[in-house]
């Protein structure tokens, strides 16, 4: 190779390198000001992170505590008082009765709801527990499974007529709670049943 | 050939369709009994107290050996050979017992009637109030030493009742002996079942307003929630492998199973269907349930496997076919069926054939549960005119009330203790 070509490769790769390498001129040394500027949003994540922790187990507390006074309600007052509208309560909550083995509603069960709903609709802050109850020929599991479904049925047939489901609470009692505790069709008639609890 | 070829594959898919899962599937009309008498059971009055005269020991082993369904007990002067060969006796017992406080001690002996040599001996020596226990072991050694099985005289049963005017949970030896009160809530308990390691019950309670399952520990203090999250919490039933429980929930108005681990995490729901699915039992590998369902219309039995898969129906006679329980022996299943106005207790082999009644004209009979060693059966009748705890061989035979006095209700019995 001549002199002068290799001169030309040698000043052509070293201005290659100068321009294709990165600088390390341009590799500063982080100034103080910005490390402390890095520290200070490190701590601050770290204390929203805290922040946030201490919030939620602040919620969890609160959610168990609100729980367990649920838990510890007082007892529905067994009299209920009339209001100062036309609702006769007493006519109003009277027992639905159900046929033998069934959780479909009568007629008159309907009927009876129809009101219901109406008296849920204008006094806006009143609960209702609907209990399921059955007569006591079936076996205990079996009852405790149609009594849920006594229940439902009246809630369901609520909700439908537009109360929100929140304010029904079912829950089946089977065979467990008899109104009348005889051994013949009148008894089990009246044990064959749907009772209101209500909560103003 | 082709015919032959057809015929082997045929055979070969019949195996499959039975599967493995029955094991030794001994009945009680199948193994002969052993003809056994019972000696005398000396109380050695020179090391013993006064109060020890009225320990029962004798009658304890008797009761035992009668309920086991092993032995033909034959009343005969174990002293008189004669008489002894003629009842064709082929084993007999005699024990020597006595208590020095604090301990109860118990040298129990099997002789072989014709050598009259000693065939087994052993002693027990237990804290003196826990003098049952030490004569049932025995009980259950007699059975294991002559037949490699496991007896079942240190069992117990869990129930509910309403001795104390609303229903509670009992506990009894299972021969209704020792009878202690394990719920004292006030409330409604209901369902009870046992834990895999007999050390802790499952049930319904209203304790809490709504129908929760509980877990309580059958020795300490401790009762917590278990299952809260359904409206309906009901029928739980504990794995044989002991990781998992099943028990049936309700969403609105509807039952439907679900399988929950122990720990109280992973609920996962077994049936989807808008029916009534209930009542869930385990095989005894724990690879399958058995449960009720309404989703044809009438209470069925069907079965499937842990993962709600593989739905079979086992029930087609009748409209009210309940409460199945899983023999620990093999495909059988007993439950309840309502014929001629009463409930009667049933017993059907997992493809439904060998169908049999166990129970005819004597009230109302429910909520079967088999003996951990599949030889005996619990059940509730009401053919005193209220509901008893009844226990019985799994041919029907010799239906024995446990209780009495009371109404009770949903026996449960427990499983064997490992390494007990």
């Amino acid at each position: 190779m001549s002199k002068k070509s290799l001169i030309t490769a040698v000043l052509f790769l070293t201005s290659a390198w100068l321009i294709l390498s990165p600088g390390c001129a341009s590799k500063k040394k982080l100034g103080e000001a910005e490390v402390a500027r890095l520290r200070q949003a490190y701590e601050d994540s770290l204390q929203r992170a805290r922040e946030a922790d201490r919030l939620a187990l602040e919620n969890q507390a609160r959610e168990e505590k609100v729980e367990e006074t649920v838990i510890e309600e007082t007892p529905v007052p067994e009299k209920i008082e009339a209001p100062a509208v036309t609702f006769n309560e007493e006519q109003l909550f009277r027992n639905i009765l159900f046929e033998f083995d069934k959780s479909d509603l009568s007629w008159e069960a309907r009927e009876q709801l129809n009101e219901v709903a109406k008296y849920l609709k204008t006094l806006m802050q009143v609960k209702l527990t609907v209990e399921g109850h059955c007569d006591e020929r079936a076996s205990i599991e079996y009852n405790l499974a149609l009594g849920e479904k006594r229940a439902s049925s009246v809630k369901n047939y609520l909700t439908t007529l537009g109360i929100e489901a929140f304010r029904i609470e079912t829950i089946s009692y089977g065979e467990e709670r008899p109104l009348d505790p005889r051994k013949n069709e009148d008894a089990y008639t009246k044990n064959r049943r749907a009772q209101f609890l209500v909560q103003k | 050939m082709r015919l032959r070829l057809w015929l082997i594959c045929l055979s070969g898919s019949w195996g499959l369709l039975w599967g493995d899962n029955t094991i030794l599937n001994i009945s009680s009309s199948g193994v002969k009994k052993m003809s056994i008498a019972i000696g005398s059971f000396v109380l050695d009055k020179e090391n013993s107290l006064e109060e020890s005269k009225n320990l029962e020991v004798r009658t304890i082993v008797q009761n035992d050996l009668f309920l086991s369904d092993f032995f033909e007990i034959k009343s005969v002067d174990v002293g008189d050979s004669l008489a002894m060969k003629k009842a064709l006796v082929q084993a007999y017992l005699q024990a020597s017992y006595y208590v020095r406080l604090p301990y109860f001690y118990f040298f129990g002996n099997l002789f072989d009637a014709v050598s009259r040599n000693i065939i087994f001996s052993k002693e027990y020596k237990v804290k003196h109030e826990f003098y049952r226990n030490a004569v049932h072991t025995f009980s259950d050694d007699i059975v294991h030493f002559l037949f490699g099985e496991r007896g079942v005289a240190r069992t117990k049963i869990i129930f509910s009742s309403q001795r104390s005017r609303n229903k509670e949970i009992y506990i009894m030896d299972y021969d209704g002996e020792s009878l202690k009160q394990v719920t004292s809530n006030g409330s409604i308990n209901l369902t009870p079942c046992f834990s895999h390691q007999n050390d802790e019950l499952l049930y319904t309670s209203y304790l809490n307003k709504r129908p929760l399952i509980y877990l309580t520990s059958l020795y300490s203090d401790r009762t917590q929630v278990f299952i809260k999250t359904y409206n309906l919490n009901m029928t739980p039933s504990w794995s044989p492998n002991g990781d998992e429980v099943v028990f049936s929930g309700s969403v609105n108005g509807n039952l439907d199973i679900y399988v929950i681990k122990v720990n109280g995490h992973d609920v996962r729901r077994l049936t989807f269907d808008k029916a009534v699915d209930s009542s869930p039992s385990w095989s005894p590998n724990g690879e399958e349930i058995v449960f009720m369902s309404m989703r044809t219309g009438s209470a069925q039995i069907f079965v499937m496997d842990r993962y709600g898969a593989n739905v079979r129906r086992v029930t087609y006679v009748r409209n009210q076919n309940e409460a199945p329980a899983w023999s620990p022996r093999g495909n059988r299943i007993a439950y309840h069926t309502f014929e001629n106005g009463q409930y009667e207790i049933c017993m059907i082999d997992l493809d439904g054939g060998n169908f049999r009644q166990l129970t005819r004209d004597s009230g109302n009979n429910e909520d079967p549960n088999w003996s951990p060693n599949g030889k005996l059966i619990c059940f509730t009748s009401t053919r005193a005119g209220f509901s008893q705890i009844f226990i019985m061989n799994t041919d029907g035979s010799r239906q024995i009330p446990v209780t009495t006095g009371s109404n009770d209700y949903s026996p449960s019995w427990s499983y064997f203790k490992e390494g007990g």
